[in-house]
């Protein structure tokens, strides 16, 4: 192969986190010039793809290329060496350093290991003076404000000469006037034969920057694709997948007696007072894009973030701010972070499955063995748990088994209300349909299910009702007549970014 | 666990900004210099002791306070560093007795004192790069590394003598020693200008060599120095054996003080240091550190024990209060970084 001298590729990259597939054989050129608009959902392997290129994970198959020449895999020290840059998420600065030194990190004028502060400034402030910002570069970058440390590490990137350059959702904290800024240095940059990769959630930003817009998906690349040629409904429909797999619709239950009642909830981004009832067997879905607020009305109604409003569990009000009473009240919940917030990946299969127990029982209450084997025995039966033995560590089981683990130990306590936040993110599809037939079955036998989903054909087969969330208001209800396209156009909605994407495109 | 979670999302929640200078007390005293708080309650304790206490103000008592600073400010200034790049050494007490036996046996195999004085040092810089090689290198826990070492070189200090100390005064050269340990020239104290000659060295490095600047990056963000392209581990260890080289010196002046090398000195010495560093002001998360807030630190722990002995407290009891006051540093520590709530 031969590429131009700046010329990036990622080649083939697949990585796997404890049964989890993070990227699922991944290629991608970067060309000089060209902002790359990356988007995909939480979990499609954005971060991690992004954190292969910088050399931060290594994958398990797959090579960087730069210029003919590959990056071996983890070595930063390469990644410096060939100018590739990453502004992450969080800036990587150093708070106690200055501004100029932040800037020129890991280069700094020494002299016989002797600091020159002089010149270290005046090259600070000559890269700061070339990026078109304003940047007091003899502060504590401690003394910064969050903007302004973000765009400190942008400026070293630069002041470094760095040929690719990726933005992280360096725009997810900044205001909007360094939103501005921001897109200002990244022309200069891409006029400067930069390569770029941008990545936001938001897809204004998205189609107002990027040259070609790549969508990932479950650690899939599905789109690649010139911006031009492409609209947010359709990278919304690639973000969140439209392959049919022959499943049927639901039938609509009639609402039985409503089980969940939420009265004007305000929470987080949800400004706008939430209504929602869920009946006894009944389904109701909730669609949005990350940061919709999909995730909050679940916290909140479990008692995990502040909230106001009433959440009524079958006539009983529960207390905001407090889990032990949503859980006696009867509700389950399964996050949507299975790795961190589901399970403790170390301890053993049982000790999982019998996490609510725990909870719940008396602190010096003997721990039965026998009644552990049991509600394992019991997720194997019913759930089709595949574990090689039950005092094994959670860590070795697929992602699919592990969210029947989370999700299973809800079962043994029967409760009214069960919450699923993305209950099949990252496993295959088998234990997908084992999971879905699984929430069919809780629902025939009168649970209220409310489920939030970032994929669309979930929320469709699995919903008798759709709540569809958009930047924390309702977008859209929709019953039986929801449609893909419906459900799509509510999370894009009518912002007025549309209307720019449509003149750029 | 959730909470983590929910911070990552990109919810709008919001982020810790700049603060408004000036627009609370609290905000206030957070732009003060760290070490603040200590140099108060330091001023209260001496006027306190001044009028309490006749004999707190006499030359002798000061000159005694001043001379009991010497050893903990040195190893305080290493373990300012380490706690720079958010470490702690926990074996520096061990590591000390180990350099006062390095001593006594180099005059026991007849070496010149000042070839004594530089093994004890090297000797120090390698015991501290051997742990700095096995945190950074080896990549284990600083706690745990430095907690195991705590042990094996408290008991290597022991075996050459069943544990017995090894008087020493008669030795060819070990004036030189003494003169170092406990020495006066003209009206100024030898072990008092050693230690405040190390701040100061300490202060031009951290400020003005690369070196220095690396410890601050390591400590602030090791994720961000190692994106820079910075060799990360190669700083722990140096700031490892600096740690050592300090300890080093220490264990000399402790040699000419006690006029002997002990296997038993030190133990405990840790919790005295790291209180008083963390008094000054450095943080136990690493990234923010005052030499002259450790200097202060030191002080004040060197005067609260003056007073606790002149007031009439059991030196039993002054562990309690060593403790609480470690405790209550490192509370304080949290409260200050913790921010606007």
């Amino acid at each position: 192969m031969t590429y131009d001298a700046t010329t990036l590729v990622l080649e083939g990259v697949s990585k796997c986190f404890g049964g989890t597939v993070a990227l699922n054989d991944v290629s991608l050129t970067l060309e000089p010039g060209q902002v790359v608009g990356l988007v995909g959902e939480n979990g499609s392997g954005k971060s991690t793809l992004m954190n292969v290129l910088a050399g931060r994970v290594v994958p398990d198959t797959g090579t960087v290329w730069f210029g003919g020449v590959e990056l071996p895999p983890g070595d930063l020290r390469a990644r410096v060496r060939a100018n590739v840059g990453v502004v992450f998420q969080d800036p990587t600065v150093c708070p106690d350093l200055e501004v100029s030194e932040n800037i020129m990190l890991g280069r700094p004028p020494a002299r016989r290991g002797w600091f020159r502060w002089k010149h270290l400034r005046e090259q600070a402030q000559d890269a700061v003076d070339a990026s078109g910002l304003r940047l007091p570069v003899h502060k504590r970058l401690r003394d910064l404000s969050q903007d302004e440390a973000h765009l400190t590490d942008v400026v070293r990137l630069l002041a470094r000469d760095t040929r690719v350059l990726v933005f992280d959702e360096t725009t997810a904290s900044l205001t909007a006037d360094y939103v501005e800024r921001l897109f200002t240095i990244i022309e200069a940059a891409k006029a400067d034969g930069v390569a770029c990769v941008f990545i936001s959630h938001r897809l204004d930003e998205i189609f107002r920057i990027s040259d070609r817009i790549v969508v990932l998906r479950d650690g899939e690349l599905v789109l690649d694709r010139p911006a031009a040629d492409t609209s947010e409904p359709e990278v919304i429909r690639h973000m969140v997948g439209r392959e049919l797999s022959g499943r049927t619709r639901r039938r609509s239950v009639d609402r039985g007696e409503t089980v969940l009642e939420v009265r004007e909830l305000r929470s987080g981004i949800i400004q706008e007072p939430l209504d929602l009832r869920v009946g006894a067997g009944q389904v109701v879905g909730i669609g949005g894009l990350v940061g919709s607020g999909r995730s909050t009305v679940l916290e909140a109604i479990y008692g995990l973030r502040p909230r106001s409003g009433q959440v009524i569990v079958a006539g009983q009000v529960l207390a905001p701010r407090n889990v032990r009473r949503a859980v006696g009240a009867g509700v389950g919940f399964v996050p949507e972070d299975r790795r961190n917030d589901g399970l403790a990946m170390e301890m053993s299969i049982v000790a999982n499955a019998t996490l609510v127990e725990a909870a719940s029982q008396p602190m010096l209450r003997l721990v039965s063995r026998r009644k552990g084997h049991q509600v394992v025995a019991s997720m194997r039966t019913e759930l089709g748990l595949k574990a090689p033995n039950d005092g094994a560590p959670v860590r070795t089981l697929s992602g699919g088994n592990q969210q029947k683990i989370v999700l299973g130990r809800w079962l043994a306590h029967r409760p009214q209300v069960l919450l699923l936040d993305e209950p099949t993110r990252g496993i295959d599809v088998g234990a997908k349909a084992e999971i879905y037939s699984l929430i069919d079955a809780l629902a025939a036998s009168g649970m209220a299910i409310l489920l939030v989903t970032s994929e669309l054909e979930e929320l469709l087969t699995l919903s008798d009702e759709i709540i569809v969330l958009r930047e924390g208001r309702v977008a859209a209800r929709l019953g039986e007549d929801a449609t893909e396209d419906a459900i799509a156009i509510a999370m894009a909605g009518t912002a007025p970014s549309s209307a720019e994407a449509s003149i750029q495109g | 666990m959730i909470d983590s979670a929910l911070a990552t999302e990109a919810d709008g929640l919001p982020t810790r900004g700049a603060v408004d200078p000036g627009s609370s007390p609290l905000d206030r005293l957070r732009d003060a210099p760290p070490w603040t708080g200590v140099a108060t309650v330091l001023a209260v304790m001496m006027v306190g002791l001044a009028l309490t206490q006749p004999l707190f103000l006499t030359q002798v008592n000061l000159t005694n306070v001043a001379r009991g600073m010497a050893i903990p400010l040195l190893l305080a200034i290493g373990a300012t560093l380490l706690l720079t790049t958010g470490m702690i050494d926990l074996s520096i007490g061990s590591m000390l007795a180990l350099c006062t036996m390095v001593s006594a046996g180099g005059f026991h195999i007849g070496l010149p004192a000042p070839l004594v004085v530089v093994a004890t040092v090297l000797a120090g810089g390698i015991l501290g790069s051997l742990n700095g090689v096995l945190v950074a290198k080896v990549g284990l826990s600083f706690f745990v590394v430095t907690l195991g070492t705590l042990a094996v070189f408290r008991s290597v200090a022991q075996l050459p003598t069943s544990g017995l100390s090894v008087p020493l005064s008669n030795e060819r050269g070990f004036d030189l020693i003494v003169l170092l340990g406990d020495g006066n020239i003209g009206p100024l104290s030898v072990p008092v200008v050693i230690a405040v000659g190390s701040l100061v060295l300490a202060a031009v490095v951290l400020r003005w060599t690369n070196l220095g600047r690396q410890v601050y990056a390591v400590g602030g963000n090791e994720n961000a120095a190692r994106l820079a392209g910075m060799r990360v581990d190669r700083v722990r260890v140096m700031v490892f054996a600096v740690n050592g080289l300090l300890v080093g010196i220490a264990a000399v002046l402790f040699t000419g003080r006690i006029q002997a090398g002990s296997p038993l000195i030190g133990a405990g010495i840790e919790l005295e240091v790291i209180a008083a560093v963390l008094l000054g002001g450095t943080s136990f998360l690493g990234g923010q550190s005052s030499l002259v807030g450790t200097a202060l630190g030191v002080l004040f722990i060197a005067v609260l024990q003056n007073g606790l002995t002149m007031v009439g407290v059991q030196t039993l009891w002054q562990g309690v209060i060593t403790g609480s006051v470690l405790i209550l540093a490192v509370w304080v520590d949290r409260v200050r970084s913790r921010g606007p709530a």
